[in-house]
């Protein structure tokens, strides 16, 4: 039943071995990489409204998307959405599986020991959301009680100071409806997040905002000249107030600007 | 590329959390397989009650059942009723998963009813003995005993449907490997540990099943 | 006993019974012959209702038995049958399948059921093989099984299916030896065989059917050495005797 033990070791090694495959990058004039020339493939989840989201016709909008579209162009490069599950981006992209990330990784050492990133195009922070009629108004009142989080997600860190039950979902949107459906006690999420929810009829309420955090572009950390065009792509786009539109189209204000 | 030693090392480290979590795992397809067996045998009688209406009945549920995804079901009993009713997720997966087996258990039951042999019934009648009398006393208890090998191949079908509950925020396997590794960017090592979980379950799902089942042959015919 | 009047059934567009008329009395034993698809275990099976008849009506110790407004499931407690292939309850017991029925149908206490199926186990010759399952028996052991299953009810008449044809010969005897022993002692018999001798030597009446019509009948000694009917003798010649 257990058949020949080298066998299932000799197979494990080829599993792992296939699995961990880094993709071949192309260089650049530069010296800077690239998984197809002429392409900025830039990784998204899909499932951040309003930041990213699905559209009918299955490709991805939101304002993630299009900074990393306007970063694209900054670039010369024509850009090419990746669709990957929230928890599986930051490896995807040590993995070789997108150039970059735009999908509103809060800068944090944990992260940063692994993957690299740029400087920041947007800043907000976690929020504690709750059903309307809940008596939870600061962390103080999380403990004891249940939060659920996106995996992957610095929500699900920050949780865990608070309270050690922790429920989790692959979606911020789905940890939200499920919260709006009377399951768990909160949600923490992006303040910016909850209140797109709450205003598409998700019933929750937004309590304290717990500390204020920085997203920035993610990277993999053997490609420093990427990073560099990036960083200089992106100091363009505040300096010209493209990022200042994006977000106000999408959010009525501008959070692209550092907080005093 | 991350080296055995690297496995090894979180297989040890993390046996708590797994093992926590396989009782979980565990348990979900405990229940939902003996809520399924429940659900099973019920449509299968309905199936062969020669009713018009009851056999309908017993179609439509095996058709809607089987012609759907177990995730939209599971999906539908937490978040699609919660509108009405709010079940708890424990009970939202294993009840989906109960439906979900209960449908191809049906079909088991069905043909293992089916198997017994006619005389059987006539023996039983011939007694005095009615119909159901026979087939609770007669058909059923045979029809039981061949149902086992493939109940105990849905068992473990049961089992590693058992993972979809992680959608909705269930700490089973499933659940734990994929939130630790992307809590610690290494997904792989994770995904084979709880492979090895998996397999593991299953060893013992095989090894328990086989030994029901020989204890039971005692009396085969 | 048992009188059957005008009793005709059909199997589709296929004939099998055409009108036959027939009565047992009390303590007869019947031996129906004739060649296979002749209609004669459709007949016995038609007698404890286990095939519906069309036409005709069976009537039992003086009245008639009318499915539907009669309970049939306790007519056939009056009525046993045994099988050609013994259908016993393989996931029981010898002595399990004994008292089933008793226990179940009629209420019985177990331990008189018990008690009851010892001393008809002691009768057919198997009192030592009762826990045992029947998987274990050989062909002659199950059907003797299979006999005092059926008088455990205690019926009033015993319907016999072609009892010793799925035997191998050696076994036949003891099923057989059995039956002669049962029909000693009083038991309204009709049995459907092949077994000629054992039709000579036991039975009060041999009825000879075919193509689903009642061809003869008449005493043992009659049948067998001046039969009165073409075809009973085309049929008789076929036979070893």
């Amino acid at each position: 039943m257990w058949g020949n033990k080298k066998g299932m070791l000799l197979f494990f090694i080829m599993v792992i071995s296939l699995l961990s495959a880094c993709a071949e990058k192309e260089k650049q004039a530069d010296g800077s990489e690239l998984i197809h020339k002429n392409q900025f493939v830039f990784a998204a989840s899909g499932e951040f409204k309003p930041f990213s989201y699905m559209k009918d016709d299955l490709t991805m909008s939101g304002f993630d998307i299009e900074v990393g579209e306007a970063i694209a162009k900054e670039l010369g490069l024509k850009p090419v959405q990746k669709r990957i599950k929230f928890k599986g981006i930051v490896e995807g992209i040590k993995t070789g599986r997108a150039d970059a990330a735009v999908a509103s990784h809060t800068i944090n050492p944990q992260r940063s020991k692994h993957v690299s990133f740029s400087s920041p195009y947007y800043y907000s922070g976690p929020q504690i959301f709750t059903r309307p009629d809940s008596n939870i108004k600061s962390v103080k009142d999380l403990t004891g009680k249940e939060v659920a989080v996106a995996k992957g997600s610095t929500y699900s860190d920050t949780a865990s100071k608070y309270t050690d039950k922790i429920k989790t979902y692959d979606s911020d949107i789905t940890a939200l409806k499920a919260l709006s459906s009377g399951r768990h006690d909160a949600v923490i999420t992006d303040f910016v997040t909850g209140k797109s929810a709450a205003k598409e009829g998700f019933e929750i309420k937004g309590q304290q905002l717990i500390n204020r955090s920085e997203q920035a572009v993610v990277l993999p950390q053997d490609n420093p000249k990427l990073l560099k065009r990036i960083n200089e792509a992106l100091e363009h786009l505040h300096k010209n107030g493209t990022l200042s539109r994006i977000s106000i189209k999408y959010f009525g204000e501008d959070i692209t600007k550092k907080p005093e | 590329m991350p080296s055995f030693l690297h496995f090894f090392q979180i297989l040890t480290e993390t046996k708590g959390v797994f093992i926590k979590a396989m009782l979980l795992t565990l348990e979900l397809t405990a229940v939902s397989i003996l809520i399924g067996i429940a659900i099973g045998l019920f449509f299968a009688l309905l199936k062969i009650s020669k009713v018009k209406i009851l056999e309908s009945i017993s179609d439509t549920y095996v058709y809607l059942v089987r012609g759907t995804p177990l995730i939209v079901q599971i999906f539908i009993l937490y978040f699609g009723i919660s509108g009405i009713f709010l079940l708890p997720d424990f009970w939202a997966a294993s009840l989906a998963l109960a439906l979900h087996n209960g449908a191809y258990i049906a079909e088991i039951f069905r043909g293992t009813i089916k198997s017994v042999d006619k005389g059987q019934m006539e023996a039983g009648r011939s007694l005095g003995m009615s119909k159901a009398l026979t087939l609770r006393r007669i058909i059923l208890p045979q029809a039981f005993r061949r149902a086992l090998p493939p109940l105990g191949n849905q068992f473990i079908i049961g089992l590693k449907d058992s993972s979809l509950a992680a959608f909705i925020s269930m700490n089973e396997l499933f659940n734990v490997a994929t939130t630790l590794g992307s809590n610690n960017f290494d997904e792989m090592t994770y995904l084979l540990i709880v492979a090895v979980y998996y397999l593991l379950l299953v060893a013992l799902l095989t090894f328990v099943v086989n030994r029901v089942e020989n204890n039971l042959a005692v009396s085969d015919r | 006993m048992i009188k059957i009047e005008n009793l005709s059934k059909s199997f589709g567009d296929l004939h099998v019974l055409k009108n036959i008329n027939m009565t047992v009395f009390e303590s007869d034993v019947v031996c129906l012959v004739g060649a296979s698809g002749s209609g004669k275990s459709t007949l016995l099976r038609c007698l404890n209702f286990l095939e519906k008849k069309d036409r005709g009506k069976i009537i039992i110790g003086g009245k008639e038995i009318i499915p539907g407004t009669d309970n049939i499931n306790e007519i056939r407690q009056r009525v046993g049958m045994v099988f050609q292939h013994f259908n016993l309850f393989p996931h029981k017991t010898v002595i399990e399948n004994v008292i089933e029925a008793p226990i179940m149908v009629k209420g019985i206490a177990k331990e008189q059921a018990i008690a009851e199926a010892k001393r008809l186990l002691q009768k057919v010759g198997l009192e030592d093989k009762e826990e045992v399952y029947p998987s274990k028996l050989s062909g002659g052991q199950k059907q003797r099984v299979a006999i005092a299953r059926a008088l455990a009810m205690e019926p009033e008449i015993m319907l016999f299916d072609e009892p010793t044809s799925a035997l191998d010969p050696e076994l036949v005897g003891e099923v057989l030896t059995t039956m002669k022993e049962l029909a000693e002692e009083g038991m309204t018999m009709i049995v459907v065989t092949h077994e000629m001798g054992f039709a000579r030597e036991v039975a009060d009446w041999i009825v000879y059917m075919n193509d689903g019509m009642l061809i003869e009948r008449g005493e043992p000694e009659q049948f067998f050495n001046h039969p009165k009917e073409e075809r009973t003798k085309e049929f008789l010649k076929t036979t070893e005797l």
